[in-house]
């Protein structure tokens, strides 16, 4: 029964037809007909280093980097395709940062192998020169779209989009900047130009598609979750664009128990994810890929193919 | 029987699409707490930066008579930070001006977390007040004035978020019906067609948190020194007197009926 159970559902997710269940795609990882690449991700932590104190009234000994670290390495031993990224605000909140400038907070993400980074608005809170002076400490780079920093000291010290390869899957991230206009004092971002997020997503998502081709399209977002006011969100992000798979939020420090699913542009699933501030959360978001059929590249793929005629 | 071949080539339609079909995606969130593991690598890297914190972070610099928030019409926190700033504020003031400021503004999302009641530590403090904003004065037209009341009427609700209400000086009484300002004293005098000079932080002063009203004023001046800064030295004036640090809910805005 099961293995029929099996191929029925197996000929459904070639079709297209069902989400699968989480048992089964962990099955067809174990046979290998299945890749399964997680994204970890964090935002808004603030330079909390330490966990909260044991007295703490709300998230006694909750966060911290060595525990985050300790759960990062459960994870990276668990599964082989791991990506690790940032939304930022990595900076501000706990004197680690008054005293040091975000060194340590950037060699420790370093340590812990993030793989990329967005700027949140506290990124800039030693202004860019504050920024640039503690940026060599992370071994990562920070991916912001619609910051243009050409007539700044940042110029090319941030990269518009990048594209991860993992077990053959291409993932393409970009990162969105909230206006720092009203919310950054002026003399910090200087002569930054915020550009219009989503269509600098739209950019972005082309180019990863188009010219490199990516199977997974990841937007880091600094734009906050969503607002009563008539504002831009990952919620509104979400569902005026296409292409976009994920987006992983930070700035309203929502905590969100489960990834928030979205219909695009196009009506396709987008996920939308964001765990609350101060590293007390660490989002996981499981994918699962299959490869296609030898059929279908054919038929995707330039081919021949003879039609016989009476 | 005549047999004809066609031969037909396809040709990629979905160069776009990459290889990889995605069948499946979920997330959650993975709550971070100690897994008993021996590992201390970061713990490590963090010592040297820790040790030299820890000296002067867990000093405790004064006792807090009660738990203080920030709040909407009013918060305890954010009174205790405007009264704090308009007097020490004007120290600075008096020794560059012949003037006093006439009240102080701060905002709620920039006092980052509660204080205590009890043992107040330097590192609170900094908690509270980790940015390194300074106060200045700002002298307001007497229409910028009208504005800056009007902008704390619309921002302030009845009960709301640590977002939303607009923290003023004890010398304050502003009177608000459906999100306009209906009344307005300082130091119990109505509001006048006169400039106004208001302590707040640079932060503010400069468009932050949307207080435009505060852009292009008639005067803009430094008091050099920060809010944090002043904070400190309100706990450790209040420890010196031997009294405890204390803040309370008055009239300073109010709605009417």
């Amino acid at each position: 029964m099961s293995t029929r159970r099996d191929f029925l559902q197996q000929s459904l997710i070639a079709a297209g037809v069902l989400a699968t269940t989480n048992s089964f795609a962990e099955s067809m990882v174990e046979k290998g007909r299945m890749t399964k690449l997680t994204i970890l991700h964090t935002n808004d932590v603030h330079s909390h280093v330490e966990p909260f104190p044991t007295n703490h009234k709300r998230y006694a000994g909750k966060g911290g980097v060595q525990n985050r670290f300790n759960l990062i390495q459960k994870l990276r031993k668990e599964n082989s395709n791991i990506l690790l990224f940032d939304c930022g605000d990595i900076f501000q909140g706990t004197p680690y940062f008054n005293e040091f400038g975000g060194e340590l907070e950037l060699k420790l993400m370093s340590q812990m192998g993030y793989d990329a980074s967005t700027m949140g608005n506290h990124d800039f809170d030693n202004g860019m020169d504050g920024f640039l002076e503690v940026k060599p400490n992370a071994n990562f780079p920070f991916i912001c779209s619609n910051y243009d920093f050409s007539n700044t000291i940042l110029k090319n010290h941030t990269i518009p989009f990048k594209v991860f390869e993992k077990s053959g899957i291409k993932i393409g991230v970009f990162g969105l900047g909230i206006k720092l206009d009203g919310l950054v004092d002026k003399k910090l971002y200087g002569d930054t130009v915020y550009q219009d997020p989503i269509k600098k997503a739209e950019e972005m998502v082309s180019i990863l598609k188009k010219n490199h081709s990516c199977d997974l399209i990841v937007c880091l977002s600094h734009l906050g979750f969503s607002y009563q006011e008539k504002k831009l969100s990952d919620s509104t992000l979400a569902t005026s664009t296409s292409g976009i798979d994920l987006i992983l939020g930070g700035h309203t420090h929502t905590f969100l128990e489960t990834a928030k699913e979205f219909k695009n542009k196009d009506g396709k699933k987008v996920l939308v994810n964001q765990v609350g501030w101060a590293g007390i959360n660490l989002g996981k978001i499981d994918f699962y890929f299959q490869k296609e059929s030898n059929k279908r590249v054919n038929l995707t793929s330039s081919g021949v193919s003879y039609l016989q005629i009476k | 029987m005549k047999k004809v071949f066609l031969i037909s080539v396809f040709v990629s339609l979905l160069v776009s699409c990459g290889v990889y079909q995605l069948q499946k995606s979920e997330g959650v969130s993975v709550g971070v707490t100690d897994l008993d593991s021996d590992n201390s690598e970061l713990i490590d890297m963090v010592a040297p930066y820790k040790n030299s914190l820890d000296s002067t972070m867990n000093e405790v610099i004064a006792i807090s008579d009660m738990e203080m928030s920030t709040g909407s019409p009013q918060g305890l926190l954010g009174n205790w930070a405007c009264d704090l700033s308009l007097e020490i504020g004007n120290e600075h003031y008096k020794e560059v001006s012949e003037f006093e400021a006439d009240f102080s503004l701060l905002n709620n999302g920039g006092l980052r977390t509660f204080l205590p009641e009890g043992e107040v530590t330097r590192r609170k403090i900094f908690e509270i007040m980790p940015f390194e904003n300074e106060l200045v004065v700002i002298t307001l037209s007497p229409e910028k004035t009208a504005e800056l009341f009007r902008f704390i009427a619309a921002k302030t609700v009845k009960e709301g978020n640590r977002k939303q209400g607009v923290p003023v000086s004890s010398n304050i009484e502003l009177y608000i019906k459906e999100q306009l300002p209906v009344n307005v004293l300082i130091d119990s005098v109505p509001l006048k067609g006169r400039n106004y000079r208001v302590i707040t932080s640079d932060y503010l002063a400069n468009g932050g948190d949307n207080m435009s009203f505060f852009l292009n004023p008639v005067s803009y001046e430094k008091l050099g020194i920060k809010l944090r800064d002043a904070m400190l030295v309100h706990c450790e004036r209040e420890t010196k007197k031997g009294k405890a640090l204390t803040s309370n809910l008055d009239k300073r805005i109010m709605y009417v009926n």
